[in-house]
């Protein structure tokens, strides 16, 4: 086997077992789980299609469904990818390994590619069933399913390739600092902007014709629509093309030329990827050293303070999490990175003025501005926060927490604070929010009390399945983060709860009503968390 | 003083990793543990700090029950494990500060301990700087360094010397034989019987779980014909397990 597929075979075998491989389930089981979860999570956009094919149809204009399903699928990939990009390309230790085997660097990107592929068609799951209702609807025929298996596997790959070019281009010049932690995390940080700040002028390129040239635009039918679909993706435009007119030639011309278009890209992105990569990796490990004599100078005695114990393993618990990249951007970054999304969408078009305008006209939403504030701030942590792996970041640290003379209560309890201290962060966006919106002080200050609340409730679910089944055994850091499917779990259960909630308010039409029963949830659920933590914790610490 | 009395770690409930063994360390001793790879030392090591809790039996550090009152026992010892990669995001000094927080140890104490102490191991330059930075002996060093911060009576070390220079590894044993002569209990674990030849009072040695041996040197020799090496000794006895 050549040396190229050797290392793509050992990266995909990689990446499969990290998301498949458990000890309690069957990989069978947990593929299943997944694709249950994503299609769940999609389910809205089903609806989307199913109920507006017949219209949109009528008016020779279905085909914007399936730009809208795609370029929603190609999104998703690039903001949750260059996440797992960030872990699989720069923060995993295999680089060590691999930089003194005889491989070619644009090898070593093709097999972390590969590995970063294979994790992103857990988010493609997402198009799964909008694309079969689409199938159903429309009464394809059985080539439009096999065209829509093409387009499932494309679609992730251009994303991807420009997800994973920026990340390289900026951690190129990590090697130039010293401070390569602190760089890295600034980098990564930069990384998420960029990909935020991409989307938004992608998308709003789009937007640029007036309301009376999108009706005319609309009025003209054949599906014209599709043509104002514009971005940088594509190869998006072409599947959504392909999908549309399966069943003439000039379908399968479609397909074909977003399939070639992508193996160009991706050829053109092998040769650069390669070249770029290695200057951005080699002496990533290093670290730098003062070699001062503190104790001399005076500057120990400024460091040496006294601390509670609880204290102090708080503070240790925060200052790992901002000083280990991969922690940072995992824990800390990423509570800032979804509302920077949700943010674009909402300060895009206007939207902020149009919700204001809702606020001033009448109360009957404040209830759905609570609810709103519930998922708000809980999708905010939703990834974990620095919750969801608060023990297993300890890794074989967790020995110390074995042999010193501190109770389990003592230590369980550092890890709500120090998740809580990270992870309230999410509240403070909440707080700007609502600020922006212009909501009335009565409903800012419910607002901020839910936000609390459920950035609480949260937290503990996340402490409590991280101490349920905690992975202390890790080589690297990244490798603690690899099922990351409970985040698609977390957001299951909001989007369920949210779901009644704003079935409730509908019903009962109050929301200091509905306010309350959030609190009810957040109040009820912490104290059943925490209870069963006290046991967990106990045997955690105690016994093995 | 630590009490071991007929602790047994088994898994699976077949294999036993220690099987009923039974020491008494006393204070003003140095007390060494050697067996080959896999004997069981490091868990009988894990099972006296409470880092796992034994299958039967009981260990009474200073008359007080790891398992009933761990967080009182936890206090009477200082514990460096087989590993020194242990916080590496943090400087040396916050790490030797966090031990001292732990242990409930005051400013003036522990000012004047890390002073101390980094100057004996030669780490006055480098504890301003992160652990991950460090050599694997200067790791080990600050372990050293924080396990000895609140003074504990009993101190416990798995393969203390791995990765020390000589100088370090010297002004270690010279420490070990102060705290043992202060009336203390020291005991570790080694596999370089030179180490334990030169600076235990008695020894174990553990085979398969099992204490099959446990006396001074002297005794050991007595037992062996008396111009056999400890090396020569230690093989056969192990060989003939």
């Amino acid at each position: 086997m050549s040396r190229l597929g050797i290392i793509t075979k050992y990266f995909i075998r990689n990446a499969l077992n990290e998301m498949f491989a458990s000890r309690k389930m069957k990989p069978i089981f947990i593929a299943i789980l997944m694709i249950f979860t994503v299609s769940m999570i999609s389910m809205p956009f089903t609806v989307i299609i199913g109920s507006g094919y017949g219209v949109l149809h009528s008016m020779g204009q279905e085909g914007i469904l399936l730009s809208f399903i795609i370029s929603m699928g190609a999104t998703v990939c690039f903001f949750f990818g260059i996440y797992t990009i960030m872990n699989v390309f720069y923060f995993s230790d295999d680089i060590e390994i691999l930089l003194p085997l005889p491989f070619k660097s644009s090898e070593i990107v093709f097999g972390k590619f590969m590995a970063v592929l294979i994790n992103m068609y857990i988010y493609t799951a997402m198009l799964v069933v909008p694309l079969i209702t689409y199938g159903i609807v429309s009464h394809a025929q059985i080539v439009y399913y096999f065209y829509a298996i093409i387009v499932l596997i494309i679609t992730p790959i251009l994303p991807m390739i420009f997800a994973s070019l920026i990340c390289m281009a900026l951690m190129r010049f990590t090697n130039l600092s010293k401070h390569k932690d602190g760089f890295r995390m600034f980098t990564g940080c930069a990384s998420l902007i960029l990909v935020v700040a991409f989307n938004y002028f992608n998308t709003s390129s789009g937007s640029k014709m007036t309301r009376v040239q999108t009706l005319q635009k609309f009025s003209e039918g054949n599906n014209s629509m599709m043509d104002t679909m514009e971005g940088i993706f594509i190869t998006n435009k072409f599947s959504s093309y392909g999908l549309l007119y399966n069943n003439e030639i000039r379908g399968l011309l479609f397909i074909l030329l977003a399939l070639i278009l992508s193996i160009i890209i991706f050829i053109i992105y092998y040769y650069i990827g390669g070249k770029l990569y290695l200057k951005g990796v080699i002496g990533i490990s290093e670290s730098y050293s003062k070699r001062e004599n503190i104790l001399e100078n005076g500057k120990a005695d400024k460091l040496i303070k006294i601390s509670s114990p609880l204290k102090a393993l708080v503070i240790r618990d925060i200052k790992i999490m901002f000083r280990t990249p991969t922690f940072f951007i995992n824990c800390i970054a990423m509570i800032l990175y979804l509302p920077a999304i949700l943010g674009v969408a909402m300060l895009s078009n206007g939207n902020i003025a149009y919700i204001r305008n809702l606020l001033n006209n009448n109360t009957s939403i404040y209830g759905f501005v609570i609810v709103g504030t519930f998922v708000f701030a809980s999708m905010c942590i939703m990834t974990g926060g620095a919750s969801a792996t608060a023990l297993s970041r300890e890794g074989r640290d967790f020995i110390v927490s074995k042999y010193i003379p501190v109770s389990y209560k003592t230590q369980l309890h550092s890890k709500i604070l120090s998740s809580l201290c990270i992870n309230e962060f999410g509240t403070v966006i909440v707080y700007i929010v609502l600020i922006l919106i212009g909501v009335s002080p009565m409903l800012f200050i419910l607002g901020i009390a839910v936000s609390i609340g459920a950035i609480l409730v949260i937290s503990l679910l996340g402490i409590f399945i991280d101490f349920k089944s905690p992975k202390l055994e890790w080589e690297n850091e990244k490798a603690m983060f690899k099922k990351n499917y409970m985040p698609l779990l977390i957001m299951l259960i909001i989007f369920v709860l949210a779901a009644i909630l704003v079935g409730l308010n509908i019903v009962i039409k109050n929301y200091m009503i509905i306010f309350a029963i959030c609190m009810g949830i957040i109040l009820i659920g912490s104290y059943i968390f925490y209870k069963l933590l006290l046991n967990i914790a106990y045997k955690i610490y105690n016994e093995n | 003083m630590i009490s071991i009395n007929n602790i047994t770690k088994s898994y699976n409930g077949t294999y036993k990793a220690v099987d009923n063994l039974n020491l008494e360390i006393k204070d003003g001793e140095i007390y060494g543990l050697l067996g080959p790879n896999g004997a069981g030392k490091t868990t009988t090591i894990k099972m006296i700090t409470g880092i796992i809790a034994p299958t039967n039996g009981n260990i009474e550090i200073n008359g007080i029950n790891i398992n009933k009152n761990p967080i009182k026992a936890k206090e009477q010892f200082g514990y460096v494990p087989d590993s020194p990669d242990m916080f590496l995001r943090l400087t040396g000094i916050e790490y030797l500060n966090f031990m001292a927080d732990v242990y409930g140890v005051s400013k003036e104490d522990r000012t004047e301990r890390i002073k101390e102490m980094s100057k004996r191991f030669g780490m006055e330059s480098d504890i301003g700087d992160k652990i991950q930075a460090y050599s694997h002996g200067m790791r080990q060093k600050i372990i050293l360094i924080g396990v000895m911060i609140h003074k504990p009576k009993v101190w416990i070390l798995d393969e203390p010397m791995t990765g020390l220079d000589p100088k370090s590894a010297f002004t270690l044993k010279e420490m070990m034989r102060e705290h043992a002569d202060a009336g203390n209990t020291v005991v570790f674990s080694t596999h370089v019987l030179e180490v334990a030849e030169k600076i235990c009072d008695k020894v174990a040695i553990i085979n398969k779980g099992q204490l099959i041996f446990n006396g001074t040197l002297k005794s050991m020799k007595d037992e062996f014909k008396e111009n056999e090496s400890l090396e020569e000794m230690f093989l056969e006895m192990t060989e003939n397990e």
